[in-house]
Protein backbone atom coordinates (compact mmCIF):
# COMPACT_ATOMS: atom_id res chain seq x y z
CA UNK A 1 0.00 0.00 0.00
CA UNK A 2 1.02 3.39 -0.98
CA UNK A 3 1.64 6.79 0.90
CA UNK A 4 -0.95 8.06 -1.70
CA UNK A 5 -3.60 5.04 -0.97
CA UNK A 6 -2.95 5.87 2.75
CA UNK A 7 -3.34 9.27 2.32
CA UNK A 8 -6.57 8.81 0.48
CA UNK A 9 -8.25 6.17 2.32
CA UNK A 10 -7.47 8.81 5.66
CA UNK A 11 -9.22 11.67 3.44
CA UNK A 12 -12.02 9.21 2.78
CA UNK A 13 -12.59 8.41 6.55
CA UNK A 14 -12.57 11.99 7.27
CA UNK A 15 -15.18 12.59 4.29
CA UNK A 16 -17.45 10.67 6.44
CA UNK A 17 -17.13 12.65 9.54
CA UNK A 18 -18.64 15.65 10.65
CA UNK A 19 -15.63 18.20 10.43
CA UNK A 20 -15.86 19.06 6.69
CA UNK A 21 -19.19 20.51 6.77
CA UNK A 22 -18.88 22.26 10.44
CA UNK A 23 -19.56 25.82 10.34
CA UNK A 24 -19.70 28.87 12.32
CA UNK A 25 -23.61 28.21 12.46
CA UNK A 26 -23.57 24.54 13.65
CA UNK A 27 -21.58 26.56 16.31
CA UNK A 28 -24.04 29.28 17.59
CA UNK A 29 -26.63 26.75 17.38
CA UNK A 30 -24.94 24.61 20.13
CA UNK A 31 -24.40 27.67 21.90
CA UNK A 32 -28.27 28.28 22.01
CA UNK A 33 -28.80 25.04 22.96
CA UNK A 34 -26.55 24.67 25.68
CA UNK A 35 -28.04 27.86 27.19
CA UNK A 36 -31.18 25.68 27.16
CA UNK A 37 -29.85 23.14 28.71
CA UNK A 38 -28.47 25.72 31.67
CA UNK A 39 -31.78 26.92 32.09
CA UNK A 40 -33.13 23.88 32.68
CA UNK A 41 -30.49 22.22 34.88
CA UNK A 42 -29.19 25.17 36.26
CA UNK A 43 -32.44 27.80 36.49
CA UNK A 44 -35.28 24.94 36.73
CA UNK A 45 -36.87 27.29 34.02
CA UNK A 46 -39.18 25.07 32.56
CA UNK A 47 -37.12 22.28 33.03
CA UNK A 48 -39.68 19.72 31.72
CA UNK A 49 -39.93 21.13 28.31
CA UNK A 50 -36.48 23.43 27.86
CA UNK A 51 -34.36 20.19 28.63
CA UNK A 52 -35.05 18.08 25.74
CA UNK A 53 -35.60 20.94 23.34
CA UNK A 54 -32.57 22.50 24.03
CA UNK A 55 -30.52 18.48 24.17
CA UNK A 56 -32.80 17.98 20.80
CA UNK A 57 -30.89 21.36 19.47
CA UNK A 58 -27.88 19.95 20.59
CA UNK A 59 -28.09 16.88 18.78
CA UNK A 60 -29.22 18.01 15.23
CA UNK A 61 -26.89 20.84 15.05
CA UNK A 62 -23.86 18.47 13.86
CA UNK A 63 -23.44 17.50 10.48
CA UNK A 64 -24.34 14.36 8.83
CA UNK A 65 -26.47 13.16 11.83
CA UNK A 66 -28.91 10.59 10.17
CA UNK A 67 -31.64 12.35 13.04
CA UNK A 68 -33.83 14.88 11.51
CA UNK A 69 -33.51 13.76 7.78
CA UNK A 70 -34.80 11.13 5.64
CA UNK A 71 -33.07 7.85 4.75
CA UNK A 72 -31.80 7.21 1.08
CA UNK A 73 -35.44 4.86 1.12
CA UNK A 74 -37.03 7.50 2.37
CA UNK A 75 -37.99 6.96 5.52
CA UNK A 76 -37.56 9.47 8.13
CA UNK A 77 -35.20 9.83 10.64
CA UNK A 78 -35.45 9.25 14.46
CA UNK A 79 -36.04 12.54 15.27
CA UNK A 80 -37.73 13.10 12.24
CA UNK A 81 -40.16 10.61 12.75
CA UNK A 82 -41.39 11.93 16.19
CA UNK A 83 -41.56 15.38 14.47
CA UNK A 84 -43.65 14.24 11.58
CA UNK A 85 -46.40 12.00 13.36
CA UNK A 86 -46.11 14.05 16.36
CA UNK A 87 -46.07 17.44 15.39
CA UNK A 88 -47.07 17.58 11.71
CA UNK A 89 -49.89 15.31 11.99
CA UNK A 90 -50.79 17.38 15.06
CA UNK A 91 -51.32 14.17 17.31
CA UNK A 92 -48.91 15.23 20.23
CA UNK A 93 -51.00 19.10 20.77
CA UNK A 94 -54.09 17.13 21.30
CA UNK A 95 -52.84 14.26 23.40
CA UNK A 96 -51.28 17.33 25.82
CA UNK A 97 -54.76 19.06 26.11
CA UNK A 98 -56.28 15.45 26.67
CA UNK A 99 -53.57 15.60 30.07
CA UNK A 100 -54.35 18.85 30.91
CA UNK A 101 -58.55 18.13 30.52
CA UNK A 102 -57.94 14.85 32.95
CA UNK A 103 -55.73 17.13 35.65
CA UNK A 104 -58.24 20.99 35.01
CA UNK A 105 -61.25 21.40 37.38
CA UNK A 106 -63.65 23.75 35.58
CA UNK A 107 -65.52 24.64 38.92
CA UNK A 108 -64.11 27.82 39.47
CA UNK A 109 -65.18 29.04 35.62
CA UNK A 110 -68.59 26.91 36.21
CA UNK A 111 -69.25 28.78 39.24
CA UNK A 112 -68.80 32.08 37.37
CA UNK A 113 -68.87 31.89 33.89
CA UNK A 114 -69.06 35.96 33.19
CA UNK A 115 -65.33 35.13 33.77
CA UNK A 116 -65.17 33.89 30.01
CA UNK A 117 -65.79 37.17 28.62
CA UNK A 118 -62.49 38.46 29.70
CA UNK A 119 -60.86 35.06 28.14
CA UNK A 120 -61.89 36.32 25.11
CA UNK A 121 -60.70 39.80 25.88
CA UNK A 122 -57.75 38.37 26.58
CA UNK A 123 -57.02 37.34 23.28
CA UNK A 124 -57.01 40.78 21.89
CA UNK A 125 -53.03 40.53 21.28
CA UNK A 126 -53.51 37.71 18.98
CA UNK A 127 -55.16 39.66 16.34
CA UNK A 128 -53.35 42.89 16.95
CA UNK A 129 -49.97 40.91 16.65
CA UNK A 130 -51.59 39.75 13.70
CA UNK A 131 -51.83 43.02 11.87
CA UNK A 132 -47.98 44.19 13.07
CA UNK A 133 -46.39 40.45 12.02
CA UNK A 134 -48.15 41.16 8.44
CA UNK A 135 -46.63 44.83 8.62
CA UNK A 136 -43.10 43.31 9.46
CA UNK A 137 -43.38 41.41 5.93
CA UNK A 138 -44.43 38.18 7.33
CA UNK A 139 -47.59 36.07 5.03
CA UNK A 140 -50.81 35.95 6.42
CA UNK A 141 -50.03 32.39 7.48
CA UNK A 142 -47.22 33.13 9.27
CA UNK A 143 -48.93 36.11 10.97
CA UNK A 144 -51.71 34.36 12.03
CA UNK A 145 -49.03 30.96 13.50
CA UNK A 146 -46.91 34.16 14.98
CA UNK A 147 -50.25 36.14 16.74
CA UNK A 148 -51.45 33.40 18.69
CA UNK A 149 -48.17 33.31 20.94
CA UNK A 150 -49.61 35.76 22.87
CA UNK A 151 -52.83 33.48 23.97
CA UNK A 152 -49.76 32.05 26.39
CA UNK A 153 -51.08 28.81 25.15
CA UNK A 154 -48.38 26.09 24.21
CA UNK A 155 -50.08 23.60 22.28
CA UNK A 156 -52.41 25.80 20.38
CA UNK A 157 -49.39 27.80 19.12
CA UNK A 158 -47.83 24.43 18.11
CA UNK A 159 -51.44 23.05 16.71
CA UNK A 160 -52.01 26.24 14.92
CA UNK A 161 -48.26 26.71 13.85
CA UNK A 162 -47.56 23.06 12.36
CA UNK A 163 -50.83 23.25 10.37
CA UNK A 164 -50.12 27.19 8.88
CA UNK A 165 -46.46 27.77 8.98
CA UNK A 166 -44.32 24.74 10.20
CA UNK A 167 -40.76 26.23 9.33
CA UNK A 168 -41.67 28.90 12.12
CA UNK A 169 -42.80 26.19 14.58
CA UNK A 170 -39.31 25.81 16.96
CA UNK A 171 -39.48 29.90 16.94
CA UNK A 172 -43.03 29.91 18.31
CA UNK A 173 -43.28 27.51 20.73
CA UNK A 174 -40.12 28.79 22.35
CA UNK A 175 -41.67 32.04 22.66
CA UNK A 176 -45.09 30.81 23.51
CA UNK A 177 -43.06 28.93 26.32
CA UNK A 178 -40.94 31.31 27.39
CA UNK A 179 -42.87 34.22 27.80
CA UNK A 180 -45.46 31.72 29.73
CA UNK A 181 -42.08 31.37 31.98
CA UNK A 182 -41.77 35.19 32.35
CA UNK A 183 -45.31 36.03 33.61
CA UNK A 184 -44.31 37.77 36.63
CA UNK A 185 -41.65 39.88 34.46
CA UNK A 186 -44.44 40.83 32.02
CA UNK A 187 -47.39 41.25 33.34
CA UNK A 188 -46.69 42.76 37.03
CA UNK A 189 -45.83 46.02 35.67
CA UNK A 190 -48.51 46.29 32.83
CA UNK A 191 -51.00 45.28 36.34
CA UNK A 192 -49.66 47.99 37.81
CA UNK A 193 -49.57 50.83 34.89
CA UNK A 194 -53.43 50.01 34.46
CA UNK A 195 -54.92 49.85 37.94
CA UNK A 196 -55.36 52.19 40.54
CA UNK A 197 -55.36 51.94 44.40
CA UNK A 198 -58.97 51.62 44.16
CA UNK A 199 -59.41 48.48 41.72
CA UNK A 200 -57.13 46.61 43.56
CA UNK A 201 -58.37 46.47 46.57
CA UNK A 202 -61.92 45.40 45.12
CA UNK A 203 -63.11 41.96 46.89
CA UNK A 204 -65.20 39.47 44.95
CA UNK A 205 -67.73 37.16 46.58
CA UNK A 206 -66.35 33.55 47.27
CA UNK A 207 -67.04 31.27 44.64
CA UNK A 208 -70.56 29.38 44.42
CA UNK A 209 -69.83 25.65 44.74
CA UNK A 210 -70.87 23.15 41.96
CA UNK A 211 -72.76 20.33 41.84
CA UNK A 212 -71.40 16.97 40.03
CA UNK A 213 -73.73 17.38 37.18
CA UNK A 214 -73.20 20.71 36.56
CA UNK A 215 -69.24 19.77 36.35
CA UNK A 216 -70.67 16.56 34.24
CA UNK A 217 -71.85 18.78 31.88
CA UNK A 218 -69.62 21.19 31.20
CA UNK A 219 -67.40 19.23 28.90
CA UNK A 220 -70.61 18.48 26.84
CA UNK A 221 -71.96 21.93 27.05
CA UNK A 222 -68.50 23.51 25.75
CA UNK A 223 -67.65 20.81 23.31
CA UNK A 224 -71.25 21.08 21.56
CA UNK A 225 -70.66 24.44 21.18
CA UNK A 226 -66.45 24.49 20.01
CA UNK A 227 -67.55 22.30 17.92
CA UNK A 228 -70.57 23.79 16.04
CA UNK A 229 -69.11 27.45 16.20
CA UNK A 230 -65.31 26.81 15.54
CA UNK A 231 -65.26 23.43 14.57
CA UNK A 232 -61.57 23.54 13.35
CA UNK A 233 -60.34 23.15 16.67
CA UNK A 234 -61.90 20.36 17.73
CA UNK A 235 -59.34 18.09 17.62
CA UNK A 236 -57.70 20.27 20.18
CA UNK A 237 -60.44 21.27 22.19
CA UNK A 238 -62.62 17.64 21.87
CA UNK A 239 -59.54 16.03 23.62
CA UNK A 240 -59.68 18.71 26.48
CA UNK A 241 -62.95 18.08 26.79
CA UNK A 242 -62.63 14.12 26.64
CA UNK A 243 -59.86 14.67 29.63
CA UNK A 244 -61.91 16.75 31.44
CA UNK A 245 -65.40 14.59 31.18
CA UNK A 246 -62.85 10.93 32.11
CA UNK A 247 -61.58 13.39 34.96
CA UNK A 248 -65.53 14.41 36.26
CA UNK A 249 -67.20 11.38 35.45
CA UNK A 250 -65.17 9.54 38.48
CA UNK A 251 -65.47 5.74 37.01
CA UNK A 252 -62.29 5.82 34.96
CA UNK A 253 -59.58 6.83 37.60
CA UNK A 254 -56.99 4.35 35.95
CA UNK A 255 -57.36 6.24 32.81
CA UNK A 256 -57.45 9.68 34.16
CA UNK A 257 -54.56 8.95 36.21
CA UNK A 258 -52.89 7.60 32.56
CA UNK A 259 -53.60 10.57 30.39
CA UNK A 260 -52.59 13.12 33.15
CA UNK A 261 -49.12 11.74 34.13
CA UNK A 262 -47.12 9.09 32.36
CA UNK A 263 -49.27 9.91 28.82
CA UNK A 264 -48.55 13.60 29.42
CA UNK A 265 -44.53 13.08 30.09
CA UNK A 266 -44.58 10.61 27.35
CA UNK A 267 -45.89 12.99 24.64
CA UNK A 268 -43.53 15.76 26.60
CA UNK A 269 -40.37 14.13 25.71
CA UNK A 270 -40.87 13.86 21.96
CA UNK A 271 -42.48 17.74 21.98
CA UNK A 272 -39.36 18.43 23.43
CA UNK A 273 -36.91 16.51 21.76
CA UNK A 274 -38.80 17.33 18.10
CA UNK A 275 -39.42 21.07 18.69
CA UNK A 276 -35.27 21.11 19.28
CA UNK A 277 -34.82 18.79 16.39
CA UNK A 278 -36.42 21.54 14.11
CA UNK A 279 -34.30 24.18 15.10
CA UNK A 280 -31.15 23.28 12.54
CA UNK A 281 -28.88 26.32 12.01
CA UNK A 282 -29.71 26.95 8.07
CA UNK A 283 -34.08 26.83 9.32
CA UNK A 284 -33.67 29.10 12.55
CA UNK A 285 -30.56 31.70 11.79
CA UNK A 286 -32.81 33.93 9.63
CA UNK A 287 -34.15 36.80 10.58
CA UNK A 288 -37.84 35.86 10.78
CA UNK A 289 -37.49 33.77 13.91
CA UNK A 290 -35.27 36.33 15.87
CA UNK A 291 -38.20 38.62 15.02
CA UNK A 292 -40.75 36.33 16.29
CA UNK A 293 -39.68 36.48 20.06
CA UNK A 294 -40.20 40.62 19.96
CA UNK A 295 -43.25 40.21 18.36
CA UNK A 296 -44.21 37.32 20.21
CA UNK A 297 -43.45 39.89 23.22
CA UNK A 298 -45.86 42.83 22.11
CA UNK A 299 -48.64 39.97 21.99
CA UNK A 300 -48.20 38.80 25.13
CA UNK A 301 -48.54 42.45 26.48
CA UNK A 302 -51.50 43.20 24.40
CA UNK A 303 -53.28 39.89 25.41
CA UNK A 304 -52.49 41.23 29.09
CA UNK A 305 -53.40 44.81 28.55
CA UNK A 306 -56.75 43.50 26.68
CA UNK A 307 -57.87 41.38 29.52
CA UNK A 308 -57.88 44.05 32.09
CA UNK A 309 -59.02 46.55 30.01
CA UNK A 310 -61.94 43.67 29.68
CA UNK A 311 -62.66 43.63 33.16
CA UNK A 312 -62.61 47.34 33.54
CA UNK A 313 -65.22 47.71 30.47
CA UNK A 314 -67.47 44.93 32.20
CA UNK A 315 -67.28 46.80 35.94
CA UNK A 316 -69.35 49.90 33.91
CA UNK A 317 -72.14 47.34 33.39
CA UNK A 318 -71.81 45.12 36.27
CA UNK A 319 -73.10 46.24 39.92
CA UNK A 320 -70.64 43.31 41.60
CA UNK A 321 -67.62 44.63 40.67
CA UNK A 322 -64.27 42.32 39.17
CA UNK A 323 -61.21 43.21 40.29
CA UNK A 324 -58.99 43.97 37.23
CA UNK A 325 -55.56 42.39 38.99
CA UNK A 326 -57.68 39.04 37.71
CA UNK A 327 -57.58 40.54 33.70
CA UNK A 328 -53.91 39.14 33.54
CA UNK A 329 -55.35 35.67 33.69
CA UNK A 330 -56.86 35.78 30.72
CA UNK A 331 -54.50 34.54 29.22
CA UNK A 332 -54.00 30.89 29.23
CA UNK A 333 -50.53 30.59 31.66
CA UNK A 334 -51.45 28.31 34.03
CA UNK A 335 -50.45 28.47 36.96
CA UNK A 336 -48.08 31.39 36.82
CA UNK A 337 -51.27 33.94 35.69
CA UNK A 338 -53.46 33.32 38.57
CA UNK A 339 -50.46 32.93 41.35
CA UNK A 340 -49.86 36.83 40.23
CA UNK A 341 -53.13 38.20 40.32
CA UNK A 342 -53.48 36.29 43.37
CA UNK A 343 -49.85 37.75 44.90
CA UNK A 344 -50.30 41.33 43.67
CA UNK A 345 -53.96 41.61 45.29
CA UNK A 346 -52.53 40.78 48.63
CA UNK A 347 -49.73 43.37 48.04
CA UNK A 348 -52.40 45.87 48.74
CA UNK A 349 -55.15 43.97 51.05
CA UNK A 350 -53.48 41.09 52.87
CA UNK A 351 -57.22 39.68 53.47
CA UNK A 352 -58.23 40.12 49.67
CA UNK A 353 -58.27 36.47 48.44
CA UNK A 354 -57.79 36.17 44.23
CA UNK A 355 -56.53 33.30 43.38
CA UNK A 356 -59.96 31.56 42.56
CA UNK A 357 -61.45 33.93 40.79
CA UNK A 358 -57.71 34.62 38.52
CA UNK A 359 -58.13 30.45 38.08
CA UNK A 360 -61.65 30.87 35.95
CA UNK A 361 -60.72 33.79 34.24
CA UNK A 362 -57.41 31.73 33.48
CA UNK A 363 -59.44 28.24 32.94
CA UNK A 364 -61.43 31.00 30.15
CA UNK A 365 -58.27 31.40 28.37
CA UNK A 366 -57.84 28.53 27.93
CA UNK A 367 -61.00 28.17 26.10
CA UNK A 368 -60.43 31.38 24.38
CA UNK A 369 -57.23 30.63 23.05
CA UNK A 370 -58.18 27.49 21.03
CA UNK A 371 -60.95 29.33 19.87
CA UNK A 372 -58.87 32.33 18.65
CA UNK A 373 -56.88 29.57 16.86
CA UNK A 374 -59.67 28.29 15.42
CA UNK A 375 -60.96 31.86 13.98
CA UNK A 376 -57.47 32.07 12.20
CA UNK A 377 -57.49 28.85 10.54
CA UNK A 378 -61.17 29.37 9.36
CA UNK A 379 -59.21 32.27 6.93
CA UNK A 380 -57.88 29.75 5.49
CA UNK A 381 -60.40 27.20 4.83
CA UNK B 1 -54.66 55.01 32.46
CA UNK B 2 -55.23 58.09 30.23
CA UNK B 3 -52.05 57.75 27.90
CA UNK B 4 -53.82 53.83 27.35
CA UNK B 5 -57.19 55.14 26.55
CA UNK B 6 -56.00 58.24 24.38
CA UNK B 7 -53.88 55.22 22.33
CA UNK B 8 -56.78 52.88 22.41
CA UNK B 9 -58.74 55.90 21.23
CA UNK B 10 -56.26 56.88 18.17
CA UNK B 11 -56.33 53.07 17.09
CA UNK B 12 -60.00 52.94 17.00
CA UNK B 13 -60.11 55.82 14.91
CA UNK B 14 -57.18 54.80 12.61
CA UNK B 15 -59.21 51.93 12.00
CA UNK B 16 -62.38 53.74 11.22
CA UNK B 17 -60.71 56.00 9.05
CA UNK B 18 -59.36 53.15 7.39
CA UNK B 19 -62.49 51.25 7.26
CA UNK B 20 -64.42 53.95 5.87
CA UNK B 21 -62.23 55.98 4.19
CA UNK B 22 -63.67 56.70 0.54
CA UNK B 23 -62.46 54.48 -2.23
CA UNK B 24 -61.32 56.81 -5.29
CA UNK B 25 -61.93 55.53 -8.43
CA UNK B 26 -60.58 56.52 -12.25
CA UNK B 27 -61.64 56.97 -15.59
CA UNK B 28 -60.50 53.56 -16.96
CA UNK B 29 -57.67 52.91 -18.52
CA UNK B 30 -57.62 50.69 -21.45
CA UNK B 31 -54.08 49.79 -21.63
CA UNK B 32 -53.76 46.09 -20.18
CA UNK B 33 -50.29 45.21 -18.00
CA UNK B 34 -49.16 41.85 -18.11
CA UNK B 35 -48.95 41.78 -14.58
CA UNK B 36 -50.89 44.07 -11.71
CA UNK B 37 -49.39 44.26 -8.37
CA UNK B 38 -47.85 41.08 -9.28
CA UNK B 39 -50.65 39.46 -10.17
CA UNK B 40 -50.79 37.70 -13.55
CA UNK B 41 -53.20 39.55 -16.46
CA UNK B 42 -54.95 37.86 -18.77
CA UNK B 43 -54.12 39.67 -21.82
CA UNK B 44 -57.29 40.45 -24.58
CA UNK B 45 -59.25 41.97 -21.87
CA UNK B 46 -60.07 46.00 -21.34
CA UNK B 47 -59.84 47.92 -18.42
CA UNK B 48 -63.35 48.87 -17.41
CA UNK B 49 -62.27 50.70 -14.03
CA UNK B 50 -59.81 51.31 -12.06
CA UNK B 51 -59.68 52.41 -8.13
CA UNK B 52 -56.69 52.68 -5.25
CA UNK B 53 -57.02 48.72 -4.19
CA UNK B 54 -58.68 47.37 -7.31
CA UNK B 55 -58.51 46.92 -11.45
CA UNK B 56 -61.87 45.60 -13.54
CA UNK B 57 -60.99 44.03 -16.73
CA UNK B 58 -63.29 42.93 -19.19
CA UNK B 59 -63.30 39.90 -21.16
CA UNK B 60 -65.22 38.89 -24.28
CA UNK B 61 -64.77 35.33 -23.07
CA UNK B 62 -66.93 33.01 -21.29
CA UNK B 63 -65.90 32.71 -17.26
CA UNK B 64 -64.22 28.63 -17.62
CA UNK B 65 -62.16 29.94 -20.28
CA UNK B 66 -61.28 32.79 -18.28
CA UNK B 67 -60.80 30.68 -15.04
CA UNK B 68 -58.57 27.71 -17.21
CA UNK B 69 -55.98 30.73 -17.79
CA UNK B 70 -55.91 31.94 -14.42
CA UNK B 71 -55.52 28.20 -13.28
CA UNK B 72 -52.53 27.27 -15.47
CA UNK B 73 -51.26 31.32 -14.88
CA UNK B 74 -50.69 30.21 -10.94
CA UNK B 75 -50.07 27.01 -11.65
CA UNK B 76 -46.75 27.09 -9.79
CA UNK B 77 -48.61 29.65 -6.94
CA UNK B 78 -49.04 27.64 -3.76
CA UNK B 79 -50.71 29.83 -1.42
CA UNK B 80 -53.25 30.90 -4.13
CA UNK B 81 -56.73 29.92 -2.48
CA UNK B 82 -59.46 28.86 -4.66
CA UNK B 83 -63.61 29.89 -3.61
CA UNK B 84 -66.09 28.84 -5.66
CA UNK B 85 -68.87 31.14 -4.98
CA UNK B 86 -72.19 31.61 -6.74
CA UNK B 87 -71.31 34.98 -8.24
CA UNK B 88 -67.74 34.62 -9.04
CA UNK B 89 -64.90 32.15 -8.58
CA UNK B 90 -62.53 34.10 -6.00
CA UNK B 91 -59.03 33.25 -5.56
CA UNK B 92 -57.17 34.53 -2.44
CA UNK B 93 -53.62 35.20 -2.16
CA UNK B 94 -52.51 33.57 1.54
CA UNK B 95 -49.03 34.26 0.43
CA UNK B 96 -46.87 37.67 0.77
CA UNK B 97 -48.22 38.39 -2.95
CA UNK B 98 -48.92 42.31 -3.74
CA UNK B 99 -52.45 41.10 -4.83
CA UNK B 100 -55.18 40.23 -2.11
CA UNK B 101 -57.64 38.38 -4.42
CA UNK B 102 -58.68 37.57 -8.24
CA UNK B 103 -62.22 37.30 -8.51
CA UNK B 104 -63.58 35.65 -11.90
CA UNK B 105 -67.31 36.94 -12.27
CA UNK B 106 -70.01 33.72 -13.22
CA UNK B 107 -72.85 33.59 -15.20
CA UNK B 108 -72.09 36.64 -17.87
CA UNK B 109 -71.89 33.79 -20.85
CA UNK B 110 -69.67 35.60 -23.14
CA UNK B 111 -69.01 38.48 -21.27
CA UNK B 112 -66.31 37.69 -18.21
CA UNK B 113 -65.30 40.51 -15.80
CA UNK B 114 -61.89 39.78 -13.47
CA UNK B 115 -61.63 42.24 -10.38
CA UNK B 116 -57.67 41.86 -9.09
CA UNK B 117 -57.43 43.93 -5.84
CA UNK B 118 -54.23 44.98 -4.18
CA UNK B 119 -53.33 43.75 -0.77
CA UNK B 120 -54.75 45.88 1.59
CA UNK B 121 -55.28 46.87 5.38
CA UNK B 122 -59.18 47.18 5.04
CA UNK B 123 -59.33 43.58 4.80
CA UNK B 124 -56.91 42.30 7.00
CA UNK B 125 -58.60 45.11 10.22
CA UNK B 126 -61.71 44.12 9.20
CA UNK B 127 -61.61 40.66 9.12
CA UNK B 128 -59.60 40.71 12.36
CA UNK B 129 -62.50 42.56 13.81
CA UNK B 130 -64.78 39.63 12.99
CA UNK B 131 -62.77 37.34 14.30
CA UNK B 132 -62.07 38.50 17.42
CA UNK B 133 -65.73 39.57 17.69
CA UNK B 134 -66.34 35.90 16.85
CA UNK B 135 -64.19 35.14 19.68
CA UNK B 136 -66.41 36.65 21.96
CA UNK B 137 -69.61 35.68 20.48
CA UNK B 138 -68.26 31.89 21.04
CA UNK B 139 -67.51 32.53 25.08
CA UNK B 140 -70.52 34.28 25.19
CA UNK B 141 -72.72 31.91 24.03
CA UNK B 142 -71.09 29.25 26.54
CA UNK B 143 -71.91 31.53 28.94
CA UNK B 144 -75.53 32.06 28.07
CA UNK B 145 -75.21 27.82 28.33
CA UNK B 146 -73.74 28.18 31.66
CA UNK B 147 -75.76 30.28 33.33
CA UNK B 148 -79.24 28.49 31.83
CA UNK B 149 -78.09 24.84 32.95
CA UNK B 150 -76.65 26.41 36.49
CA UNK B 151 -80.20 27.79 36.74
CA UNK B 152 -81.75 24.53 35.59
CA UNK B 153 -79.53 22.31 38.39
CA UNK B 154 -80.76 24.57 41.01
CA UNK B 155 -84.85 24.62 39.94
CA UNK B 156 -84.87 20.70 39.44
CA UNK B 157 -82.31 19.46 41.22
CA UNK B 158 -82.18 21.57 44.71
CA UNK B 159 -80.67 18.76 46.87
CA UNK B 160 -77.65 18.41 44.67
CA UNK B 161 -76.65 22.11 45.37
CA UNK B 162 -77.27 21.58 49.01
CA UNK B 163 -75.15 18.59 48.67
CA UNK B 164 -72.49 19.99 46.78
CA UNK B 165 -72.70 23.37 49.41
CA UNK B 166 -72.04 20.72 52.35
CA UNK B 167 -69.31 19.09 50.70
Amino acid sequence: MSWNEIWDLFIGTLQTTGFPTLNWQHAVMWAIGCFFLYMAIVKDFEPLLLLPIGFGIFLVNFPNTPLFGFSETGHPQLLQFFYKYGIIWEVIPCLIFLGLGAMTDFEPLIANPKMLLIGAGAQLGVFVTFTGTILAGFTIKEAASVGIIGGADGPTTIYLTAKLAPHLLSANTLAAYSYMSMVPIIQAPIMRLMTNDKERVIKMKVLRKVSPTEKLLFPLICGGIIALLVPAVMPLMGMLMFGNLMRVSGVVKRLVDTAANPLMDIVTIFLGLSVGASMQAHVFLTYKPLLVFGLGLLDFVVCTAGGILTVKIINLIVKEKINPLIGNSGVSALPMSPRLSQIMGQRYDKKNYLLMHAMAACLAGSIGSPAAAGMLLSMFE
Amino acid sequence: MKAVTFIYAIFLAWMIGILGGPVQSRAADTSLPSKQWEAPVMPGGIVVKTEDTAVYINYDLPYEKVLDWYKDALKNYKDGKYRDWADQMYIEDQGGAKWHSIGISKGGGNKTTVKIVKDNMTWVLSTLLIRFAGVFVVLCVLWVLLNISGAAMKKFFPSEGAKARAN
